[in-house]
């Protein structure tokens, strides 16, 4: 049976048969062919169905993020604190002594956003007393870095957040 | 391939060791043979419940989108279709499902009652079935309205307005329905939390049952 290239060869491997025979190992058998048919569908059809799953809990497009803010400069008042977000970051805009600045609002400590005390002149944060004063520089509370500097533009009496 | 073998059998090893659960595993589903005479029509309640496992699953996709709010319930569902990369896929076969889902239900009971399957001793197995197919329905019913599209709205005001023709508390049943005199944002989120929870819950609770009444009795063979 053995190198049997004849056309009644399939039969020759059938349940049982190729076995009694001490058929070569190396030699695929049927079963075998069909066990790998049979994996590589069920491979293919795990991907058709995974494809899409993963896709969805991928980030969804989002439409305009504003890269620049404009403010007109004349809006600005002495006595308030104005937030913006921009990418995901949100910049609070103080104007002082005729000077605007603004200044990226999440706490040097862990990331809170800072609010604006108009009585104290301070920046505090309502996590862990963080305390920083009108040149973002930390005052009080657990942190010793200052609250990161954003640029700032005035174009023909408009400020601009780069 | 063998290495995957080889580890699936050391650890189904260990947990056979402590569990014994390769016997159970054989006789309910590996080793429990079809009988000869039954035809591809028995496939019907299986495929039934394999297009309720898809729903449940793109359910849950879909609901990390959804907003049941009549402000903003279309602008989310139009953002899952549009934004959400592969969303269109998942909102259609939740959608497409469901009309699935219902012939399903249809075939597998007009082969039960053709067959006459519903004799005895399966006479709970069908009155389990007639729940579960008005659970598929009311599913549909309330899954369809939130899209919040016109299309929704106004099948929601046509098949709300069906329990009116009962004598004397047919308007108070409606408006029961409706969480109000008309459809509304209230409907919206009644409906929302009848598709997503109740429904869903009843209909596992009654196809557990259903199983197991199947797996008490036997499937019928035909002679």
């Amino acid at each position: 049976m053995e190198n049997c290239q004849c056309s009644h060869g399939g039969a020759a491997l059938g349940p049982g048969v190729g076995e009694a025979a001490g058929r070569d190992l190396a030699q695929p058998s049927r079963r075998g062919f069909f066990h790998v048919c049979m994996a590589a569908m069920t491979g293919i059809a795990a991907l058709v169905v995974a494809f899409p799953i993963f896709s969805f809990l991928r980030l969804p497009k989002r439409i305009h993020t504003a890269k620049s803010i404009e403010v007109p400069l004349a809006g600005l008042s002495e006595s308030q604190a104005l937030f913006f977000e921009r990418e995901g970051t949100q910049i609070v805009l103080i104007y002082t002594n005729k000077e605007a600045k603004a200044y990226d609002a999440a706490c040097t400590h862990l990331g809170c956003l800072v609010s604006w005390d108009q009585n104290d002149r301070v920046f505090r944060c309502p996590c862990h007393g963080a305390v920083f004063d009108d040149q973002g520089a930390a005052v009080k509370g657990p942190v010793n870095m200052p609250l990161k500097k954003v640029k700032l533009e005035i174009n023909k009496g408009v400020l601009v957040i780069a | 391939m063998s290495a995957i073998a080889k580890l699936t059998k050391a650890v189904m090893g260990e947990v056979d060791d402590r569990f014994h659960l390769t016997p159970v595993i054989e006789k309910n589903l590996t080793r429990k043979w079809v009988p000869q005479t039954l035809s591809w029509a028995g496939c019907f309640g299986g495929l039934a419940f394999l297009i309720f496992l898809i729903q449940i699953f793109t359910g849950i996709l879909l609901l990390m989108y959804y907003k049941s709010d009549a402000e903003r319930a279309w602008d989310s569902v139009t953002f899952v279709k549009s934004n959400v990369p592969m969303g269109w896929l998942i909102q259609r076969i939740h959608s497409v499902g469901a009309n699935f889902m219902i012939a399903l239900v249809f075939l597998h009971m007009a082969r039960v009652a053709y067959l006459r399957i519903y004799r005895k001793p399966r006479e709970l197995h069908w009155i389990s079935g007639a729940v579960l197919l008005l659970a598929t329905c009311m599913l549909a019913f309330t899954g369809y309205l939130l899209p919040w599209t016109q299309l929704s709205y106004w099948g929601a005001k046509v098949g709300t307005e069906i329990p009116s023709a009962v004598p004397l508390l047919g308007e108070y049943i409606v408006q029961l329905i409706r969480r109000g005199p008309s459809i509304s944002g209230e409907t919206l989120g009644f409906f929302f939390a009848v598709h997503i929870w109740v429904l869903p819950g009843l209909t596992v609770l009654v196809m557990v049952l259903h199983f197991l009444m199947i797996r008490r009795t036997g499937i019928s063979r035909p002679l």
